[in-house]
């Protein structure tokens, strides 16, 4: 077997050959895959915020479904539309957005999440969601 | 704000991931040649080297989960590169040929003069110069070489001993 010093010795050897370098057409073949590759990566990731946008729907459907179909009394009918706190699906799409953001998201693939944004702030609150959306879009 | 050079690396990566051929350029001017060359001493051929560099780059992209946040990116890369060689090379010759590959290039070496160590390098079989370079340049255990060879560690061991003692006579192989 060798000797950890033949080794060395040989580590140095090999050290001194030179670094190579790829010629061009190795990058100019490697942008057309690059290409290929990140293009259906971001089809995938572009239809994420549809998906959150349909899920918050769907969770709205049945509260909106009680609402329509129980005969509450009417002081109960003010609790339960304080039932769906928007605050709680305004941070939920709040935490959505920041996270995205941070992910790199691109201002179209977020465009859904803050129209959904909107909505709800305008159907809680229309005249602060104005002014919020204002000030967001500043 | 300046970044820490692993965190910029970091960001280099995930912005390429997005689709961004700026961040993507970055990092292959940066690593290229470390990832060129590490190609070219495993597979010895340099069309072989500009696919595995290339494929390299896009697995990099793939397999961005898999790397830790903070670790040295070039490592990781060349990681990514030795194991597409050592893929390759067991694909085009089976675990059963290996051994025979190795035994075939004990055989007389008549140079007309010494030759210098690329040259010597590049007479041994694949399979021995990639556990050389591995071993001696790129700090593999024998324990990882076996794992990827599917060999044992004795194995490793003995190539790696075996292909220095030639690569010695044929660099001191004279006129």
């Amino acid at each position: 077997m060798t000797s950890e010093n033949e080794l060395a010795q040989w580590r140095h050897r090999l050290a001194t050959l030179a670094e190579e370098t790829p010629p061009p057409s190795t990058w100019l073949d490697l942008q057309l895959a690059f290409a290929n590759q990140v293009r259906p990566m971001n089809a995938r990731r572009a239809r994420w915020p549809w998906a959150l946008a349909a899920a918050l729907m769907l969770a709205l459907v049945p509260v909106w479904w009680m609402q329509s179909r129980v005969a509450a009394p009417a002081g109960l009918q003010a609790i339960h539309v304080d039932a769906v706190p928007p605050a709680q699906l305004l941070r939920a799409l709040d935490r959505e957005l920041q996270l995205r953001y941070q992910d790199g998201a691109s201002d179209e693939d977020l465009a859904p999440l803050w129209r959904e944004r909107e909505k709800l702030l305008r159907r809680t609150q229309p005249a602060a969601a104005m002014r919020a959306a204002e000030t967001i879009r500043i | 704000m300046t970044l820490a050079p692993a965190d910029e690396e970091m960001q280099w990566l995930r912005r390429a991931r997005e689709g961004d051929k700026a961040a993507f350029a970055a990092l292959y001017l940066r690593y290229s040649p470390g990832v060129y060359t590490l190609a070219l001493r495993l597979s010895g051929q340099r069309s072989e080297a500009d696919d595995l560099t290339q494929e390299t780059f896009l697995r990099a992209l793939q397999a961005l989960a898999g790397f830790r946040a903070g670790s040295p990116l070039g490592p990781w890369l060349k990681r990514i590169t030795a194991n597409l060689a050592i893929d390759r090379l067991r694909r085009i010759r089976p675990s059963d040929d290996i051994e025979l590959d190795a035994l075939a290039d004990t055989h007389e070496h008549s140079p007309a003069r010494a030759l210098d160590l690329l040259a010597a390098l590049q007479q041994l079989s694949p399979v021995w110069r990639s556990v050389v370079w591995l071993a001696l340049m790129e700090g593999w255990s024998h324990r990882e070489l076996a794992d990827r060879y599917s060999r044992t560690e004795s194995w490793s061991k003995s190539i790696l001993s075996r292909a220095l003692a030639r690569l010695k006579s044929l660099s001191e192989e004279t006129l």
